[in-house]
């Protein structure tokens, strides 16, 4: 048989520490899909090299050392779709490289479209452009311009930069303060070398998974990734932060070239994914705000015409629940008012039965439909596997069933208002 | 009894079906064997340039922005639950939009998909609004347009838009002007309701894993539930008329680098044409030559010129066809310049080329394969290229057909007619 280095969980095979094979087999999609995915801290000192390291990625390398050469060999391989993508949870920095491409048998030729793409992805990762130890300047400068560019066009959306500016305000810990991308001064300070230092920091260090979606034969993808110099490592991540709920409200209005003003209030959740009320939380959201049939829409922009838009969204990593809304800045304060009479009927049980079984089944149909896209079966298995009792789907699904209406009060009474962003356009 | 068409791609393992059912609506049918969700749209073919149009002899004149209020309006149930209620309480989720020649509602779940079915068509062609919801419509709507003043992309696209086909419809935005959304009235939305909401006007999509028995025998009964209306004879004022271009227009918004749009107005397509043939056809060339793996495009990025914001956008329609390629760049008027002498360069076929075009069509039929792989974009991405000759599924069969030589005649052809103009945001 194989290595005996080799240890089967489920579809999950470990070829070194700390370094996981997934295999999610799916045969009614035309593509298969490779994430390999870095796993390491979020923290202010990295955060910025490590965006920079996701760039040059899906840039250039030794091999194909141009943009162009690089693009023109993924449009030969039937236009492969090869990204990078950053994420965090809770204090756990992602850094993706994800690659979407035909099955070989949907290509002309019948050809093996997977071993040229794991070739590539070696590439990527294991023949960088470099000159001694660092990225090569020319490539690495203009990247970095790149990358600041669009860190500035980011801010020139207002409701991206009033969240940006409510997280800011928010959280204590400097570095959740952050976005997951940094900032351009972080990103300006940064060079050919440390960025580069970083990334073999990265392929020495994180913890590695690799998510192979579609058709795959696993034991040709382990031969193959017997080429991929990955060493044993220990990394141990910080899944979830939560920081106490204080007493001062902290608020921050600005005024901004924007044609509308955004409000953006944040609110403090004292509950974590392991906890028994974390599915009555996410019924709780979908009542306030996150359907069309939600308190904040129906009463706030249908009955009051407040707002165009108003939603609420929560970050089970962070305990961070956000009520984002464009308005007309003379309706700040009865905006306000609205939003929080709208806590404070659910708070009291002002809802209904059917409003309940609506947004229940609503949850559970989103969370259905999910798994048709291969990123949330990724990110789900994800966090079945390093998540301590994260729930299946199954468990999910009965877990919302089971919320009552006495847990939705409760979770509402724990849910304060700890700080408001609102920003005023020039109209 | 009405004939079922079945397309079978059977090299692709797609099933697509087609029927025209008793009160004229055409019903198309992809069968996606494994998956959860469902998407149906409901198109009228009414859209924001439909405008002006002839009803027995006679010219009538709608203000802008029509189609678009309609669309806002047909959810409105006057005393009944709205209609995105209506589906979430079937949980799904439910969406619309115009377009320049359509009108689309859908819906999009896992479950339900009949009572869906039948809520999609029974609300969209019944008229309920009544005319004392209008006014706060118009806030809304004029809330919509103002949204779309602080985009700094949507103005670049409009204002060269504007240049490219001044003071015709294609101007000013989808949802018309926030003056032409004041004027409308009552009456102009339940003529319109009238011309083109009829079932001989509208086409039903439905994408998802069930079956084409069940959904025909389904919506051939919500259809005969349905008030039959009187078809009201119409003809669409086709042409609008192509006045000069407007040279060199900017504005001045916040943003941090210049925003620069060049446009191509090419000239009007003959019947005969395929759209879809000649748009895949100028989407080659320009690839070709100017896309992110041509030479011109990998000469302007490696000196700092261009970066990823490079776009262009093709858009081939019966009356009209062009080309619109934005950019953020530090030297606008530069690259404009640029950009258009390249653009003049008579593009002589070497070796290399050949085989970059191969390429290049394989990354056109695999973004064509990707698409089949999530529901909602399908649907809506069929709805889009749905044409009287040809629709999505036709993208295969023309790439292969397709050669070199006939894309370089198509673009050569496409430039030479075409009259061309910048617009150019600067900062603040």
């Amino acid at each position: 048989m194989l290595s005996n280095k080799l240890f089967y969980r489920g579809n999950n095979m470990q070829i070194a520490d700390g370094v996981q094979l997934h295999f999610i087999e799916d045969n009614k999609l035309k593509t298969n899909h490779i994430t390999f995915r870095f796993s390491g801290d979020f923290s202010q000192k990295t955060v910025a090299k490590r965006v920079l390291v996701g760039q040059m990625l899906e840039t250039a390398n030794e091999t194909y050392p141009t943009t162009q050469a690089f693009r023109k060999k993924l449009t030969s391989l039937y236009g492969a779709e090869l990204s990078t993508t950053v994420s965090t949870r809770g204090k756990v920095h992602i850094v993706d490289i994800d690659v979407t491409f035909i099955k070989d048998k949907f290509t002309f030729k019948n050809e093996s479209l997977i071993e040229e793409v794991m070739d590539f992805l070696k590439n990527i990762l294991f023949y960088p452009l470099i000159s001694v130890a660092q990225y090569q300047t020319k490539t690495f400068e203009r990247e970095q311009a790149n990358l600041i560019h669009y860190l500035q066009v980011d801010k020139e959306d207002p409701f991206y930069s009033s969240e940006l500016a409510l997280q800011e305000l928010y959280f204590n810990d400097s570095t959740l303060r952050l976005s997951k991308y940094s900032n351009k001064d972080f990103v300006s300070r940064e060079t050919a070398y440390t960025v580069y230092q970083e990334f073999k920091k990265m392929l020495l260090e994180d913890q590695i998974d690799i998510f192979f979606v579609g058709e795959f034969d696993s034991y040709k993808i382990i031969q193959n990734l017997y080429h991929f110099p990955l060493e044993n490592r220990k990394k141990v991540l910080e899944f979830t932060y939560s920081q106490p709920y204080s007493n001062v409200t902290r608020e921050k209005l600005e005024s901004k070239e924007f044609q509308q003003s955004v409000l953006q209030i944040a609110y403090n959740i004292p509950i974590s994914y392991q906890d028994s009320l974390y599915f009555a939380l996410i019924v709780f959201n979908g009542l306030l705000g996150g359907f069309s049939h939600s308190k904040l829409f129906l009463e706030v922009r249908e009955r009051e015409g407040l707002a165009y838009s108003i939603s609420s969204q929560f970050n089970i990593f962070t305990g961070l629940l956000t009520v984002t809304t464009a308005i007309d800045s003379k309706n700040r304060n009865k905006t306000l008012q609205l939003i929080n009479k709208q806590l404070m009927d659910i708070r009291r049980g002002r809802f209904s039965m059917e409003m309940i079984r609506q947004t229940k089944k609503m949850l559970q149909t989103n969370r259905v439909l999910s798994t048709d896209y291969v990123k949330s079966r990724i990110d789900y298995l994800y966090n079945e596997t390093y998540l301590e009792d994260y729930t299946s789907l199954t468990e999910w699904l009965t877990g919302v069933d089971k919320v009552s209406k006495g847990d939705i009060m409760l979770v509402a009474s724990k849910v304060k208002l700890q700080a408001f962003y609102f920003v005023e356009g020039d109209t | 009894m009405q004939t079922i068409k079945i397309r079978k791609l059977n090299n692709l393992e797609e099933e697509i079906y087609y029927t025209k059912l008793a009160s004229g609506l055409q019903l198309y049918f992809i069968k996606k064997e494994g998956f959860k969700e469902y998407t149906c749209v409901l198109t009228s073919l009414f859209g924001s340039l439909d405008n002006s149009i002839n009803v027995s002899n006679q010219i009538k004149s709608y203000p802008l922005g029509v189609a678009h209020f309609l669309e806002h309006k047909l959810f409105d149930q006057a005393e009944e639950k709205d209609v995105s209620l209506l589906f979430a309480d079937y949980s799904a989720e439910t969406n619309a939009f115009t377009t320049y020649d359509k009108t689309s509602y859908y819906f999009s779940t896992s479950s339900n998909i009949s009572e869906c079915l039948t809520l999609l068509q029974t609300f969209v062609q019944n008229m309920k609004f009544t005319e004392e919801s209008l006014s706060k419509e118009k806030d809304i709507i004029c809330q919509e347009i103002d949204m779309y003043q602080d985009d700094s992309d949507y103005q670049l696209y409009q204002g060269i838009l504007s240049s490219l086909y001044p003071e015709s419809p294609l101007a000013d935005d989808i949802a018309g002007t926030k003056e032409s959304v004041k004027r409308i009235t009552f009456q102009d939305l339940k003529a319109n309701h009238n011309y083109f909401y009829h079932p001989t006007n509208l086409i039903l999509v439905v994408v998802g894993d069930s079956d084409i028995e069940e959904i025909s025998d389904l919506v051939q009964k919500n259809q005969k539930q349905i008030p039959k209306k009187e078809k009201t004879p119409i003809s669409r004022k086709e042409n609008f008329n192509y006045l000069p271009i407007k040279k060199n227009q900017s504005k001045r918004m916040s943003v941090t680098l210049p925003k620069l749009a060049i446009g191509y107005r090419g000239v009007r397509l003959s019947e005969e044409k395929s759209l879809l043939r000649q748009y895949l056809s100028l989407k080659l060339f320009f690839s070709l030559f100017l896309g992110w793996t041509s030479d011109a495009y990998q000469k302007w990025y490696e000196n700092g010129q261009i970066n990823d914001s490079f776009q262009m956008e093709i858009e081939v329609h019966k009356n009209f066809q062009f080309l619109i390629i934005t950019l953020d760049t530090i030297e606008p008027i530069a690259m404009s310049n640029k950009i258009r002498n390249y653009l003049l360069s008579d593009f002589p076929y070497d070796e290399s080329l050949s085989e970059h075009f191969e390429s290049l069509k394989k990354d056109m039929y695999g973004d064509f394969l990707r698409c089949l792989d999530s529901i909602e974009h399908l649907a809506l991405q069929f709805v889009n290229y749905l044409s009287e000759k040809d629709n999505y599924y036709d993208i295969p069969n023309f790439l292969k057909d397709l050669t070199l030589e006939e894309i370089i005649q198509s673009g050569k052809l496409f430039l030479e007619g075409a009259d061309s103009t910048d617009f150019i945001i600067f900062p603040k």
